[in-house]
């Protein structure tokens, strides 16, 4: 605790607090956590692997594309550099957060850019603003966020032998629906659309030309080459 | 991933109105790009499949 005693409240209370801070948060970890589970054990990954890859990544979108390219029987060295390109976001957030931090010492601060996502980014981003830098308040909300995160994909890898048919509930949309929201998260201009639309039409053709397995890695390097030309090439 | 996920139906092209992860994709897009909410993307996405299923019968 630092300065502002007086401000940071304890026990019982702190935890209300936070719960009340991750309530909306939670609203989507749960089916989206769930999700993962069923998928994960779809997928054949073991419950103690699905639930430990809530722990260990604890980051949506990375699993849900990691089980994705599981069940499709991709290559371990794709899902390894896909679910790293998909997270490189997170070390700009970290970037971004460790400015409000630097008291802390880089222990904590690692224990909590670990803990950190796209949702509690937005969350501490808002609270740091403001001055809130309770340390405790902090970690109880990113504690409090990841055990809702490893109970619902927990849940879900119980409940997923129990559900038949995954497309009732299209849980097979939820990593499209998925992907067009990290998309849109990140393409904030033209150019970024335009490489987005041109590394989809390489995708398309590489999987029509055969070439499955490799499509997303391939599709990614020569789309990110594509917007790096185009990008140096306007600048002139 | 996205893009063949959208408009490949084992292997070929489909733009027909049964295609419903094309068509789910388009409000998906709009709410994504309008409130940049990520889980309430994915929320509304699976929810117009698990619907238009349901009520079509796809």
């Amino acid at each position: 605790m630092d300065g502002n005693a007086a401000q940071s409240v304890q026990g019982r209370e702190a935890v209300f607090q936070a719960a009340r801070k991750i309530a909306p948060l939670a609203m989507g970890y749960i089916p989206v956590g769930m999700a993962f589970g069923v998928l994960a054990q779809k997928a054949g990954l073991s419950l103690v692997n699905t639930v430990l890859m809530s722990v260990l990544v604890y980051a949506g979108s990375a699993q849900l594309i990691a089980v994705g390219m599981f069940a499709a029987g991709m290559p371990p060295l794709s899902i390894v550099l896909t679910t790293f390109v998909v997270n490189l976001r997170h070390l700009l957030m970290s970037a971004a957060m460790t400015p409000h931090l630097r008291k802390w010492g880089p222990f904590r601060m690692a224990a909590f850019c670990y803990e950190l996502t796209d949702e509690t980014f937005a969350l501490h981003s808002m609270r740091f603003g403001r001055g809130d830098r309770d340390m405790r308040q902090t970690f109880l909300i990113n504690a409090m966020a990841q055990t809702v995160w490893v109970l619902s994909s927990w849940a879900g890898a119980l409940a997923g032998s129990g559900v038949p048919d995954v497309e009732p509930l299209a849980l097979d949309y939820a990593l499209p629906a998925m992907f067009i929201g990290l998309l849109a998260m990140q393409a904030e201009n033209g150019l970024k659309w335009l490489t987005a639309g041109f590394t989809g039409l390489v995708a398309i053709a590489l999987v029509q030309a055969g070439l499955d397995q490799w499509s997303v890695i391939m599709a990614t390097v020569i789309g990110a080459t594509f917007g790096a030309g185009v990008e140096t090439w306007t600048r002139k | 991933m996205l893009a063949p996920a959208l408009v490949l139906r084992e292997g070929s092209f489909d733009f027909g109105m049964d295609n419903l992860f094309l068509w789910a994709a388009i409000p998906a897009f709009a709410l994504a790009i309008k409130t940049r909410s990520f889980f309430g993307t994915v929320a509304l996405g699976m929810g117009l499949v698990a619907a238009g299923r349901y009520f079509l019968g796809g």
